[in-house]
């Protein structure tokens, strides 16, 4: 569904991301984990359109989506769960649902039927439809990034660091609407620090360490390898 | 009494000239974050445009208004995509420089046709037109800017709520970040507020010829005027323009009228409010 090849990215003249490739097979979910400021956000932001790579392809379902303004990428049902949420904080909950729907031609038809879908993922959101989602807790927020991202009807849905932040609990809701809206038909390309959790519901891991991915196999083998034990689990 | 109530009316009425030249900049400044120290210049323009239309045309204000608001739009349009656009990203004092420089550029365009000296005005039959009831007087043409800049005020504050365009530029203000990620042009929803925004300018300034003057110079009055006006409204919040404008046109009625020789002291008063509001309550007053 989604093929990266060879990108190079560069914020000025720092190289961020070294010839990356990445393969996201549809309906799968792919976790790519790493250390802070290894280059996860910077890869997500690349494929979303917000920043655009030196050199590379992207390749979405057979288009070239390479350079793309987000507003293109988006409108062709690749969304976002961004890192530090983005919600519009002085509109209400149910404002940033449909804004997320809004520019996404068959979602926008179809936002009163995903709405209730959203809100069966997170009850806590429905609570709070008409408060202002600046009022809400993190946690809260970081339910409604998500919503709002499913709002769109994506077939791909990039998400970054959904659990920064979030207790236990909180982390476990999350990650359980992630699940439910895969099997739903969701593509997820996954973005996490949480390295054991992300690796677990993983079809494809891969690792990122200073711009380069280091490794890639399935995810159960990744979290059985000595490497990411000693240095992402601390076993 | 009668008095009283002629000072009331005489305010409220003021305040439709106060709603009327804000409006525009609240949208600007308010609604999507852009500065544009230009705005009483667009609306001088305006209000020039709508005087040549007059004088060489034969054609009324009333009528001219909407070619006037039109043209100024696409001025607008063109100004956002030649220079605006540019700064916009970088800090904001580079936005301030930008159009404190273009209303200079329009302010010495006004000198070339009209000279510096000149104050321009023009005589439309309804100009001094004015109801008489129970000894009260209301004038026609500023009851026409009042009504006017009612249907504008509710006219926006709806659209700002209940459409794809409106919900668009709340969202880009709130978080520019947060507008790319679900797929929001910005830079198309930029365009068309400040597009409109000046527009609303060069529309009252049409009104405005009607009911005062014109000259070069104008403009720099109405800015401040407006930049005051939105402040103590709070930023973003139209409805609280509502309530700032039939204050302080009340509240400088009153003055012009109670106070002997008051009337020189409005522009004080206004500023002196401002100021206050500001101390106390720097938010805005109106600010939920």
């Amino acid at each position: 569904m989604l093929k990266i090849e060879n990108i190079n990215v560069f914020y000025g003249l720092v190289q961020a991301l070294w010839d990356i490739s990445i393969e996201v097979p549809e309906g799968s979910i792919v976790s790519i984990v790493g250390a802070n400021g290894a280059g996860k956000t910077t890869l997500m932001r690349t494929i979303n359109g917000i920043i655009k790579p030196k050199s590379g392809k992207i390749i979405y379902n057979g288009i070239d989506i390479t350079g793309k303004d987000s507003n293109y990428v988006v409108s062709n049902g690749i969304t976002h769960v961004p890192e530090g949420r983005q919600i519009f904080p002085k509109m209400s909950v149910y404002e940033n649902l449909e804004i997320g729907a809004m520019f996404i031609k068959d979602a926008w038809e179809k936002r009163k039927e995903t709405m209730e879908f959203v809100f069966s993922l997170f009850p806590r959101l429905k609570e709070r439809i008409n408060q202002a989602a600046g009022t809400m807790s993190g946690g809260e927020q970081q339910m409604l990034a998500v919503a709002r991202a499913l709002m769109g009807r994506p077939k791909l849905m990039l998400v970054d660091e959904p659990s920064l932040g979030l207790s236990p609990a909180l982390t476990l809701t999350v990650f359980d609407a992630l699940k439910k809206a895969n099997k739903e038909g969701v593509t997820i390309l996954l973005v996490e620090q949480n390295v054991k959790k992300s690796l677990e519901m993983a079809k494809i891991g891969y690792v990122l360490e200073n711009g380069r991915i280091v490794m890639k196999d399935d995810g159960k083998t990744l979290l059985a390898n000595p490497h990411i034990k000693k240095a992402y689990l601390g076993v | 009494m009668n008095t009283f109530i002629q000072v009331l009316v005489n305010g409220i009425l003021q305040s439709g000239t106060y709603m009327i030249t804000t409006l525009g900049l609240a949208l600007a400044v308010g609604v999507v974050g852009i500065l544009n120290l230009a705005h009483g210049e667009f609306l001088m323009v305006g209000a020039f445009l709508s005087i040549i239309f007059y004088t060489v045309f034969g054609i009324d204000p009333l009528i001219s208004i909407l070619i006037v608001s039109l043209l100024i739009l696409l001025l607008g349009i063109g100004t956002y995509k030649i220079s605006l656009k540019k700064v916009l990203d970088s800090a904001e004092v580079n936005q301030l420089l930008l159009t404190f420089g273009i209303s200079i550029i329009l302010q010495n365009i006004a000198v070339l046709y009209s000279g510096s000296k000149e104050v321009m005005v023009i005589n439309p039959p309804y100009r001094d037109l004015s109801w008489n009831i129970e000894g009260i007087g209301i004038s026609f043409s500023k009851t026409l800017v009042f009504i006017i800049a009612l249907i504008l005020v509710i006219t926006l504050f709806y659209i700002l709520n209940n459409t794809k365009v409106g919900k668009s530029m709340r969202a880009v203000e709130q978080n520019r970040y947060g507008a790319y990620i679900v797929g929001i042009n910005a830079d198309r929803i930029f365009k068309i507020a400040f597009g409109v925004s000046v527009g609303l300018a060069g529309l009252a300034g049409v009104m405005l010829s009607i009911i005062l003057y014109a000259t070069p110079f104008i403009g720099f009055n109405y800015t401040l005027k407006a930049f005051a006006i939105i402040m103590m409204a709070g930023m973003g919040n139209l409805r609280g323009i509502l309530w700032s404008s039939l204050i302080l046109g009340i509240i400088e009625s009153a003055l012009g009228t109670y106070v002997p020789g008051g009337t020189g002291w409005s522009e004080g008063i206004f500023f002196f409010i401002i100021l206050i509001i500001l101390l106390v309550k720097p938010e805005g007053i109106f600010k939920k």
